[in-house]
């Protein structure tokens, strides 16, 4: 019983600024009650976007979890990948230029104290709230979930992939690095395969849904759009809403799992949830 | 009318919160602060559960969930039989009483509920939410009368109970069910203005009356109950569209005749297939139903055996 989130902004050059940390805190915030385990966000920003990436990872040392972070040019990253790779202590969370994704175990309030995530300025972003169930209670089981393969993509998931190990075996013969054992990777670094490949970014979707089993609802963020996705028989919840905004405050879409997430932001107006199997895509406008 | 504002509860349990950071003594003072306010007082077991669950007792929704219930189960056998809850702030589980017998209560609620909203009820009454409800509106519920003002999320009506002692509960859901309404229900009734996808799953009883948007796949895997709609698809087994005949019209009337003053209602006291027209005032828009438009949904088992 996960509990994802995501916003969306709208007229966003003129709100490059806005904190949607604030939102997203919120609508997790009154999530909590669904999950408790582990709390992650990725907020997009184009003002991030440096001529380096930046990856981040975790390093195991005695069973505890150490954050890092590394500034790699285009020229070396290939490199440092690889060397980060053969390290069986290293696992790498994210690999960005405009993504901002921070995650840990604990409660949303937690995440709060220890990174101020309340305060990431962005256009659109994704949060989750983990109660495990296929893996332990580790940072890097924590969602959200990026990829090595191509920088600035996160995945929320709320749900079960039945086949997972079918469908990372399958990424793997094509040479993909898994980070985790947790079944949500496997749409990341699926979707970003399918990217890599065509481009369309609804397409990697109906083919992530013709080839997934299992009931699932994930969201997927992109530097330009945010798709949310449920499998064919709409098995989990995902229910979007508008808030029109003021003069002050920007309008934007949100996504949920619950509907009060919706309603604690304002996001009241044409409420419905996605069609099961078929995705529902935010662009950036 | 007993009013109560589940902000006072959060705020009391907040004060204890900023003076001490003891868990244990946290709990022991929320404990007699309730008693003292309230007369109700929390088992042990929830001390533990708050703190595994959210590392904290004060913040901790579970605390407010059962502080909530004990307090209505209190003012339930005190003999009050109205009562009014302010800021759920969408609390799971409010209205889970546990009474053995048929309870007198009419119960308001401002603000949306979380999951199981009114779970296992067995009431004489009329529980209004001014509102959504999330997952699981009444489910397993015995008996009542729900009116939900905005959403209800998820399987509303699920497992609602037709036993020898109850019928189910008869729900209205102004603005819609999302998806698998009245799932599993063997009694009970739904006036939805809304039914979203797998509605009528594994349904074995009760009867939905959809009177607003249609998702696709009524009853998959239905067995029984009934399911009336303006239009609609079925799954390739388990349900079968029929049209509506002389009886249907007697079941839609008795179903809409339970909610005649709460939709303001026109034309139903002669609503048959020679005036089968109404005119349905909901969420301030009166509305013309033809009800010669609308199909049945019933089980595929059920329309065999009339066969």
């Amino acid at each position: 019983m996960c509990g994802i989130c995501g916003i969306m902004l709208e007229n966003y050059c003129c709100y490059n600024d806005f904190p949607i940390g604030s939102i997203l805190y919120k609508m997790m915030e009154s999530q909590q009650i669904r999950a408790q385990d582990s709390t992650g966000i990725a907020i997009f920003n184009k003002k991030f976007d440096h001529e380096f990436y930046e990856i981040e990872y975790f390093k195991k040392e005695n069973d505890k979890y150490n954050r890092f972070c590394e500034k790699v040019y285009p020229e070396r990253l290939n490199t440092v990948l690889y060397d980060l790779n053969q390290d069986p202590n290293v696992i790498i969370s994210t690999c960005a230029k405009q993504m901002s994704l921070i995650k840990d175990v604990g409660l949303v309030r937690d995440l709060d104290t220890k990174y101020n995530i309340r305060s990431i300025q962005g256009t659109h972003g994704i949060g989750h709230l983990r109660i495990a169930t296929s893996s332990r209670v580790t940072p890097d089981n924590a969602h959200p979930f990026s990829t090595t393969i191509m920088a600035d993509i996160a995945v929320v998931h709320n749900g079960e992939i039945a086949n997972y190990s079918k469908l990372k075996s399958s990424l793997e013969l094509q040479g993909y690095h898994f980070y985790s054992r947790c079944d949500s990777e496997v749409i990341a670094v699926f979707i970003a395969d399918q990217l890599l490949k065509h481009n369309d970014i609804e397409r990697a979707n109906h083919e992530f849904i013709n080839k997934a089993d299992g009931p699932f609802t994930y969201i997927v963020s992109t530097p330009n759009c945010l798709a949310l996705v449920r499998d064919r028989f709409g098995a989990r919840k995902g229910i979007f809403g508008y808030n029109p905004g003021t003069r002050d405050y920007p309008s934007f879409w949100a996504i949920a799992t619950d509907l009060s997430a919706l309603d604690c932001v304002g996001a009241n107006l044409y409420v419905e949830t996605s069609q099961p199997g078929k995705p529902k895509i935010f662009y950036k406008k | 009318m007993y009013n109560l504002d589940i902000d006072e509860i959060r705020e009391l349990a907040n004060s204890i919160g900023s003076s001490t950071s003891d868990l244990d003594e946290q709990f022991e003072r929320l404990n007699s602060a309730l008693y003292k306010k309230f007369g109700v007082i929390l088992p042990k077991g929830l001390k533990r559960a708050s703190y595994e669950k959210f590392m904290d007792i004060v913040s901790s929704p579970l605390i407010y969930e059962r502080t909530v219930n004990s307090i209505l189960k209190r003012k339930i056998k005190e003999g009050e039989t109205n009562i009014k809850l302010k800021n759920p702030r969408a609390l799971y589980r409010i209205g889970i009483l546990g009474f053995r017998e048929p309870i007198k209560l009419n119960l308001m609620v401002e603000g949306n509920v979380g999951n199981f909203f009114a779970s296992g009820c067995n009431f004489i009454g009329t529980w209004t939410v001014h509102g959504h409800a999330e997952n699981g509106l009444a489910d397993k519920g015995y008996s009542g009368k729900i009116i939900v003002d905005g959403f209800a999320t998820e399987l509303a009506a699920q497992n609602n109970q037709a036993t020898d002692f109850s019928l189910g509960v008869d729900i209205l859901v102004r603005k819609g069910c999302m998806e698998r309404a009245m799932g599993q229900a063997r009694g009970g009734s739904l006036i939805t203005f809304g039914a979203g996808y797998n509605s009528g799953l594994y349904m074995s009883g009760g009867i939905l009356v959809n009177l607003g948007h249609v998702g696709q796949s009524f009853g998959p895997g239905m067995v029984g109950g009934l399911i009336y709609s303006m239009n609609g698809t079925t799954p390739g087994e388990g349900a079968t569209i029929q049209k509506i005949n002389n009886l249907d019209y007697a079941i839609i009337f008795q179903i809409l005749k339970k909610f005649e003053k709460e939709l303001n209602i026109e034309g139903l006291n002669s609503f048959s297939s020679k005036n089968p027209i109404l005119w349905i005032t909901n969420d301030g828009k009166m509305e013309k139903y033809d009800f010669r438009e609308y199909i049945k949904i019933v089980s595929i088992l059920d329309s065999s055996s009339k066969e």
